[in-house]
């Protein structure tokens, strides 16, 4: 006995089961794809924020007489003092901090006359 | 004229041949997406893993610089002269900490300024999270050329 058409539908079952993975792999990848672009976008804000962190830091050592400065600097205190051998070292500390999903915040303690 | 398909006598090798070729492109998808995925993870990790020891290493860096700061302008308000340890000028340890707390970061930070060695004093500064981790970062400061001549920083 022929059976007409057989083979036609196994392929076009085998096709729709194709499609239906193929679809369900292409979200998964479109998922990977936003976290890796997410990931890489706050990445490069992040070393943004170090290296102004890091330029405030070069400049502090050879001056000693800058201070951080920018949006995302906060001055979190000021008028504070360590004591070191009952002398005391007169400080603020401010705060580098990126906005964002996960921010990220860097802390630095400077010395004022 | 009519065409036989080489497969008109086996049943059902279309499908065997359709299965295998989608089972081989599904696996390198995969492996593809799974690559990816897995590289931004390792990469998020590590970041996790240093991001709390930089931020103490950030503080620690710039409480040894605000000490040495502070030893410059002892020195310019003395002439240049050196009694910062009031009894032994050189041969004293002394300690000062702090502590700082924000939203989402806390740390004890430790202040040693110490004088072994002539025209040497160390500055060390260890900086503590809340999770026990530290950084601890000293610098070598010369009385002579008034001025910090190394910094070290532990790995």
């Amino acid at each position: 006995m022929k059976r007409r058409g057989v083979i036609i539908t196994e392929v076009l079952i085998a096709m729709a089961v194709f499609i239906v993975g193929l679809l369900a792999l292409a979200g998964s990848m479109t998922f990977t794809l936003r976290a890796v672009t997410r990931s890489r976008e706050q990445l490069i804000e992040d070393r943004n924020l170090v290296n102004d962190v890091n330029t405030y830091m070069i400049k502090r050592v050879i001056s000693h007489d800058v201070s951080p400065s920018g949006t995302q600097v906060t001055k979190l205190s000021s008028g504070q003092q360590l004591l070191v051998n009952g002398k005391s070292i007169n400080y603020s500390v401010y705060r580098y901090k990126r906005e964002g999903r996960n921010p990220s915040s860097y802390y630095l303690l400077q010395r004022e006359d | 004229m009519s065409v036989k398909l080489f497969y008109s006598k086996r049943k059902g090798i279309a499908l065997i041949g359709i299965v295998l070729v989608m089972f081989l492109l599904f696996s390198i998808l995969s492996l593809v997406a799974f690559n990816a995925g897995i590289h931004t993870v390792l990469i998020e990790k590590w970041q996790t893993d240093h991001f709390e020891k930089n931020r103490l290493t950030y503080l620690a860096r710039s409480a040894v610089n605000a000490a040495a700061e502070q030893l410059i302008q002892y020195q310019k308000d003395n002439a240049k002269a050196f009694n910062y340890f009031s009894d032994h000028p050189f041969d004293d340890r002394n300690t000062g900490s702090v502590v700082i707390n924000d939203a989402d970061f806390s740390a004890t930070l430790e202040l040693t300024v110490s004088g072994d060695s002539v025209p040497y004093l160390y500055i060390i500064g260890k900086a503590t999270g809340a999770d026990s981790k530290s950084s601890v970062v000293s610098a070598t400061y010369d009385t002579e050329k008034e001025k910090i001549v190394e910094w070290i920083e532990e790995e």
